[in-house]
């Protein structure tokens, strides 16, 4: 590790623990197979490959490895949901399409070491039993596409991929589908409507769990690139060996984004739950920005609740609970959990007290809005009153009421949807009011008295002046 | 016939406040009107009118469209559409929707109807499977964009980071009116030139650099407004 050297600018904070990451704007490192092979690469794929596919799980299992891409599910046991009496053909998926507000990890395993990726997907599609594998690539990464057809086309010649992988009478081939710059397309049921050629609506669960009636009627496996990738440490290090790292029920490492207002924005490869707040923005970010003081943070991509940096948390149950200061909380998928928010995607957004949190809001409702792919009713109707009300804050147009009329939108999203898509534009409103609302109903005024057109029409209707 | 025009009375209700009732013809007759019968030199006169399936269909004019050739069936198409549909089971064609729309948009700039009915037809599916995509994504475009076509990214990030600045500025500079244009009906707008066009994308996935744009397949990041005129200029160099 130590001969590594990184491109200036870019060297790693010595709180960071590099795995993934280890090749990202690296000194030299360009993403070739050559290079890859150089460094030791496709030699866990070897070895996976002389596994016998249920050990190859049970790795995984045991390493505790949780999914990446925001839901934080264990892989191995996602693995392990394949109906046992299947006689369909297996697919694996790669969820390319990083479309989560604040997360930009993936821009970089897919622009820059798309062999790793490659060998992660190799051994995951051996290990569930899959000959066809699809790396779902969002249509904003036109040039990661090209990136990974070439690594691709190389792996092929170097018997990586194809018929009979290194003579282990295993073959796999794998695809690269590119969206269309739709986020629904980041939920898996979505994703797969999405590869089929339709429009992606989500499918309900059940029964339409992807790992019996996935892609194609087929028992199908959707897994994030970084998990993916995680799978090739795996296999290195050893199950037992990759669990030590990060704390337990929080293994490994996992690379953290952070942008908006920091000095020093960007992705910070550490080791799952040993970092905390404070270590983050202030050490490893440079704290806020000359002259500002840091507001609030939304933890895990835009659909995490947002998090206010003054707040105090009890964590855990019975004599374990504790209450920890917001700079206090490290950064695992349970403590962030219990803070009311999740650790989702990884992606970081910081706010600092120059930003006011009706513009921030409407922001976010707006992506929402645009978004929603239509098919249940309050999530479609929803995100756009959600969109239109808050306009109205941030114009400094609105009622008092309308900020209750804004929560009691949400609310009634919230669980009442075929995917996650409902919670993920209704939680970040409700945590915002719950947590801003003086600041927001400050911005209102009972004299703004809103009327709709409709309403505006029936008035003058009953005024006799229609 | 003449059993088929009764009329339905509502009977009124005792003590109404004339105030609340807004359609105030509910305690009229409600008529069920008769087909009214229509010659046939009448239905030539009737203007057809564009139905909703056709209005998605149809692709707008814009100056940008000199830019790009007229949608033709060229052989690196076929091999690229080839190429594509061979990357999915022979039963599940359909999934080669997306590729197609791709290597389409690719090479003439936009879907026109023309493009549809090829894809349609090359996957054995019927039109209305293919406009129903064309639709819902925002990556596919009915309309041409100009020469260089700009995405700005708007999501949290990046619009903290200054890309609602860089679309005014990008919009100065080469003469656009954004005033049109909608995030979901018409999000492209189009330089009168038909040199550029610029669009609001939603999250480009690169929030630590923002704010960021793609110009044409090409990614820029950290371009605050004020480097917006060298962005453009090392387009009009190359």
């Amino acid at each position: 590790m130590s001969d590594v050297t990184y491109l200036p600018g870019k060297e790693p904070h010595e709180k960071e623990h590099r795995l993934i990451f280890k090749n990202v704007d690296r000194e030299g490192w360009d993403p070739s197979i050559g290079r890859y092979l150089d460094e030791g690469g496709y030699e866990m794929l070897k070895k996976g490959l002389g596994m016998d596919p249920k050990d190859v799980i049970g790795e995984v299992k045991t390493s505790g490895l949780r999914g990446r891409g925001g839901a934080g599910f264990p892989t191995g046991v996602k693995w392990g949901f394949i109906p046992p009496n299947n006689t369909k053909p297996v697919y694996l998926i790669c969820n390319g399409d990083e479309s989560e507000p604040g997360t930009f990890k993936d821009r970089y395993i897919l622009h820059q070491d798309p062999h790793q990726l490659i060998e992660g997907m190799v051994i995951s599609a051996f290990a569930v039993g899959a000959h066809i594998a699809y790396i779902y690539i969002r249509e904003e990464f036109p040039e990661a596409a090209i990136t990974l057809e070439k690594a691709i086309s190389e792996a092929r010649q170097n018997g990586f991929l194809g018929q009979n992988i290194q003579g282990s009478g295993f073959d796999l081939e794998i695809y690269v589908h590119r969206g269309a710059a739709a986020y629904i397309c980041g939920e898996e049921t979505g994703l797969i409507e999405s590869l089929e050629g339709k429009r992606p609506y989500p499918r309900i669960k059940p029964p339409y769990f992807p790992a019996a009636m996935g892609l194609y009627m087929c028992p199908t496996i959707v897994n994030n690139v970084e998990s993916l990738c995680h799978v090739v440490h795996i296999l290195k290090m050893g199950g037992e060996e990759y669990a030590k790292l990060g704390t337990p029920r929080n293994s490994g490492t996992r690379i953290l984004c952070v942008s908006g207002d920091v000095k020093e924005p960007g992705y910070y490869e550490v080791q799952v739950g040993k970092v905390t707040f404070r270590e983050l923005l202030f050490d490893m970010c440079g704290g806020p920005k000359d002259g500002r003081e840091f507001k609030a943070v939304i933890p895990g991509g835009s659909s995490s609740k947002i998090l206010r940096c003054n707040e105090s948390f009890k964590i855990g149950r019975g004599d374990d609970a504790k209450e920890l200061e917001f700079w206090d909380l490290p950064l695992d998928f349970d403590t962030l959990a219990a803070a009311g928010s999740m650790a989702g995607s990884g992606g970081v957004i910081v706010m600092d007290d120059s930003r006011k949190m009706s513009w921030v809001l409407n922001n976010i409702t707006h992506f929402y809005a645009h978004e929603s792919c239509g098919q249940c009713t309050p999530c479609r109707e929803g995100s756009t009153w959600m969109a239109k009300v808050s306009d109205r804050i941030a114009a400094g147009v609105a009622t008092p009421e309308d900020v209750d009329t804004l929560e009691q939108i949400a609310y009634q999203i919230d669980g009442k949807t075929i995917c996650a898509f409902g919670e993920a534009s209704a939680w970040p409103v409700e945590a915002m009011i719950d947590k801003y609302r003086d600041e927001l109903v400050s911005e209102t005024s009972s004299d703004n008295l809103y009327k709709s057109t409709e309403r505006q029409a029936q008035e003058r209707f009953l005024s006799g002046k229609a | 016939m003449e059993q088929s025009s009764s009329s339905i009375t509502v009977p009124r209700p005792a003590l109404i406040d004339r105030s609340l009732v807004i359609y105030s013809d509910i305690d009229v007759a409600i008529r069920v009107p008769r087909p009214r019968r229509i010659d046939s030199n009448e239905v030539e006169r009737i203007r057809p009118k564009l139905s909703v399936l056709e209005k998605n269909v149809a692709s707008t004019a814009t100056a940008g469209a000199q830019f790009f050739p007229p949608f033709s069936v060229t052989l690196d198409l076929e091999q690229e559409a080839a190429k594509r549909i061979a990357q999915y089971p022979a039963a599940e064609r359909r999934s080669a929707v997306l590729p197609l729309l791709h290597a389409v948009q690719h090479k003439f700039g936009f879907i026109s109807p023309e493009s549809i009915d090829w894809v349609a037809q090359q996957l054995g599916l019927e039109p209305i499977k293919v406009v129903e995509v064309v639709t819902f994504y925002p990556g596919f475009r009915q309309k041409a964009p100009g020469k260089l076509h700009v995405r700005v990214c708007r999501t949290l990030s990046c619009a903290m980071g200054g890309s609602h600045e860089l679309m005014d500025k990008l919009c100065e500079l080469t003469n656009i009116d954004r005033s049109e244009a909608h995030g979901h009906k018409d999000p492209i707008s189009v330089s009168p030139c038909g040199n550029f066009s610029v669009e609001y994308a939603e999250c480009l996935a690169s929030c630590g650099t923002a704010p960021v744009c793609l110009v044409n397949d090409d990614f820029h990041e950290g371009v605050s407004a004020d480097k917006a005129a060298t962005l453009l200029d090392s387009y009009q160099n190359a």
